[in-house]
């Protein structure tokens, strides 16, 4: 059949289509797998590779296309190419997949094994042994805090372009990691890199869904490109998941509510495959780390598998679901105290965060200047004992509304140590004709662009527009690994600074032109982490009467961040990160004309070098702020992020 | 079967299955870049284009149902003088759909646009309980969660106001 495709297509100047078809099961053996004779299509598996069938990210690695065993739903099985997608469409319903459970899940741990538990602790000896002895003056509280497991259906569909041409290869799709295509295609084709060509398209990853898959098409698509020796364009849905995050936590705090000890445990199931389990639990044990002093502290993070989707970034790697555990459970300590969260906050955010080797120490005082305007715009203080006391015994209907406060410190980019050992780069060169070009393999099209630019042309002095010029996604001379967790927001900015520095001081003995290739991140750093910005939060909420429905109709935000060179532009952006974190949440947006939906934004610079990536803080502060609201709407200790209505209204049950 | 369309304003004969979705049709035979989506029905909202001056999903038109007619898509539109009057909106606002819902979101407002431009009091509409619950109820057929009801209706008075100060400019031209 597939001789039959080849001479009808093969050396025609045509496009063939595709689709590329997962499997709706997991955990089972492929028994066979039969395509369509006679339907004008090529199937392409695992068989058709002439490379390697695996696609490698940082320390781990997967199949392209499934060979014996079906892993995870949603795993690639076959690519049927054919001439038009209805064609190739009612091919692929007549494929005919026989499988079995597998009777005992077998683990490559050789590319996925679960890394070691990573744990965190600090205490002062004497203070633990005088507090043990008092345990009675001590007060236990414990909390746990559940977020669910996400798919990201945003109906997006990708497609990838594939041919060849004078023994080059050329791919053409959106992405966020150009490298990582370039790598894969290269090894399941056995191309050389030198000859393969990426050409990447604009895209919006809200959850980091165009870091891996496209490579993983674009492997796949190459394939299809070489074995029917025309231009292929395959297509399939976007996926990507978050994962199961449980944290457990237990705090004992002495009788003036000052917490003495705290012990955390996270646990975090990754899906099918593991990538950089261990940046995971880097980040993920950063935001356990809670913004009140303690003489003894102790975390653990530990990484699970399972037949889902794999869950490399999904708009965060465990900073943000950590950073709102720690912020949801001080309501869990106020409420044993009987006091508000505000109060609570205003007698324990005092003296220092213990410097870490995860992030350096940081005055806790100043946190409270990030919450007191807010607090008053949002009438805080009136609200929440309000909102509090018509609840329960106190009123007929429970008065379901609920107003939280949440407030924490963000992080951006990857860890220092994941840092060294990607050797990720970006280089500056200085031309003849005095300008400046910026060379980065991933797309920094847009606002990014403009920032990257704009830091430059301030560190080099120079005014007219065309002295910076930015080449991104070249892949050819540098690779700067992936576009996830706010890196090109994050320690970027600060390595082009510091690069044009040394750059400009070249310049005075040399003449250009001139090139300098220098880190992405920063490898120099003394804790995994830096702070970068702060941000205190007020969500208000109330369930709608007939659905149950969280709804959210007021959104109070008090921003710092470091340089802010578009007030207008980081104001928006921050708005949509809210709304997101929001939706992803489960929150509706007010649609009430009278009472609409409203974001209030303030947004200062402390002036401090580089910007800052507040996609995962934003999302870690509005959770807990949400989360805390819903604790007050529902008076429940047993919700659950992403909140739904039957919990709603399971919580309303008397 | 074949349909003969004007897509973007240029008339075109195709030979498709007569129950092809039109968003399909529009992104394999005509090579639409704006529509990107794969709902294939599930209402995303995110292919919305202008069949014969109205919003309609196009994943929900079969090739039959576009027999002779005229359609406008974002990668047409974005290049006409209304749709600077929506992305002025935008700037001067500082509030812009996102990347994924921008084609949709700003046809979907051009056709609120072109229903109200002609009214004579702007503030009329805007203080029609009626008229705004139509209007949003118009935009939760997008699915996409990246902007609230303040900031769209925000966005459709300004771009209103952007739409009427051109024709003003023109008619005045026109005049002279």
């Amino acid at each position: 059949m597939a001789d039959n495709i080849n001479n009808s297509y093969a050396g025609v100047n045509q496009r063939c289509c595709g689709t590329l078809i997962l499997s709706e099961t997991a955990e089972e053996d492929i028994i066979s797998l039969e395509t369509p004779e006679n339907s004008h299509c090529t199937p392409i598996t695992w068989q058709d590779i002439p490379g390697e069938n695996i696609i490698k990210i940082l320390s781990g690695s997967m199949p392209l296309l499934a060979k014996d065993t079906i892993s995870y739903k949603g795993q690639p099985l076959v690519a049927m190419i054919g001439p038009d997608y209805e064609t190739v469409l009612l091919a692929a319903k007549e494929i005919k997949l026989e499988t079995k459970k597998t009777e005992q899940r077998e683990l490559d741990l050789e590319t996925c094994s679960e890394p070691e538990e990573l744990t965190l602790s600090w205490s002062n000896q004497k203070n633990i042994e005088e507090h043990s002895e008092e345990s009675d003056e001590l007060k236990k509280i414990e909390s746990t805090f559940v977020s669910k497991s996400k798919e990201i259906d945003n109906f997006k569909m990708i497609s990838c372009i594939a041919w060849e041409k004078d023994e080059r290869l050329h791919v053409e799709l959106p992405c966020r990691w150009p490298d990582l295509v370039k790598d894969t295609v290269a090894s399941a084709t056995g191309y050389q890199k030198k000859n393969i060509f990426v050409h990447t398209l604009e895209c919006l990853s809200h959850y980091d869904e165009y870091a891996i898959f496209p490579a993983q098409l674009a492997a796949i698509t190459a394939i299809a490109a070489l074995k029917m020796n025309t231009t292929v364009e395959l297509r399939s849905t976007l996926l990507n998941r978050s994962p199961e995050v449980t944290v457990k936590r237990t705090t004992w705090c002495n009788l003036d509510s000052k917490p003495i000890r705290e012990e955390v445990s996270m646990t975090a199931e990754l899906g099918a495959f593991l990538f950089a389990p261990e940046e995971y639990q880097r980040q993920a044990i950063t935001g356990l780390i809670p913004n009140y002093e303690l003489q003894s502290f102790s975390a653990k993070v530990n990484i699970t598998r399972s037949n889902l989707l794999p869950s490399f970034s999904c708009g965060s790697m465990g900073y943000s679901v950590a950073l709102a555990s720690s912020e949801a459970h001080i309501d869990y300590i106020a409420d044993m105290f009987k006091v508000s969260p505000l109060t609570w906050r205003n007698r324990n955010l005092t003296g220092k965060r213990k410097f870490t080797d995860y992030l350096p120490a940081i005055e806790l005082s100043p946190m409270k200047e990030l919450y007191k305007d807010i607090l008053e715009k949002s009438e805080y203080r009136r609200k929440w004992p309000s909102y509090h006391l018509q609840k329960g015994n106190m009123s007929l209907l429970d008065f379901s509304r609920g107003i939280g406060l949440a407030v924490g410190v963000g992080i951006s980019g990857i860890s220092t140590t994941l840092a060294k050992m990607t050797k990720y780069s970006a280089r500056l060169n200085y031309t003849t004709k005095n300008n400046i070009t910026l060379s980065v393999s991933f797309p920094a099209k847009g606002q990014k662009g403009y920032l990257l630019k704009e830091i430059i042309s301030n560190e080099m002095r120079f005014h007219e527009d065309g002295d910076v010029i930015l080449f991104e996604s070249d892949t050819s001379s540098v690779s700067s690994g992936p576009d996830i967790l706010s890196r090109i927001n994050g320690r970027l900015p600060r390595q082009v600074m510091s690069s044009c520095r040394k750059l400009l001081r070249q310049a005075k003995t040399h003449e250009p032109p001139l090139s300098l290739t220098f880190d992405v991140d920063d490898k120099k750093n003394p804790c995994e982490f830096e702070n970068r910005g702060s941000m205190a939060i007020i969500v208000e909420v109330y369930t709608d009467d007939i659905t149950f429905n969280p709804v959210v109709r007021n959104v109070w935000a008090n921003i710092v961040v470091g340089s802010l060179f578009d007030k207008k532009e980081m104001e928006s952006r921050l708005k949509h990160e809210i709304i997101d974190a929001l939706h992803f949440s489960g929150a509706e947006l007010s649609k009430d004309l009278k009472h609409p939906f409203n974001v209030d934004i303030n947004i200062d610079s402390s002036n401090i070098d580089g910007l800052c990536g507040m996609e995962q803080t934003v999302s870690g502060l509005v959770q807990a702020a949400f989360f805390s609201a819903m604790r007050q709407c529902c008076g429940s200790n047993k919700l659950s992020i992403p909140i739904s209505s039957r919990e709603v209204a399971e919580s309303q049950e008397r | 079967m074949k349909v003969e369309l004007v897509v973007d304003g240029k008339t075109l004969s195709l030979n498709v299955s007569s129950d092809k979705p039109l968003s399909e049709l529009l992104r394999e035979d005509v090579e639409i870049k704006s529509l990107s989506t794969s709902c294939t029905g599930r209402l995303c909202g995110k292919c919305i284009v202008l069949l014969n001056d109205k919003a309609a999903l196009s994943c929900l038109v079969p090739a039959f149902n576009v027999k002779n007619a005229t359609i406008v898509t974002f990668d047409g539109f974005s290049k006409t003088k209304e749709c600077k009057d929506i992305e002025n909106a935008y700037q001067s606002l500082g509030i812009e759909p996102c990347q994924d819902c921008y084609a949709s979101r700003t046809l979907l407002i051009e056709n609120i646009l072109r229903r109200y431009e002609d009214t004579d009091f702007i503030d009329d509409i805007f203080s029609d309980e009626d008229i705004l619950k139509e209007i949003m109820e118009e935009h939760e057929l997008i699915k996409c969660y990246c902007m609230d009801s303040t900031s769209i209706l925000a966005i459709i008075k300004e771009s209103l106001n952007n739409r009427r100060k051109r024709n003003a400019t023109v008619y005045r031209t026109k005049i002279s």
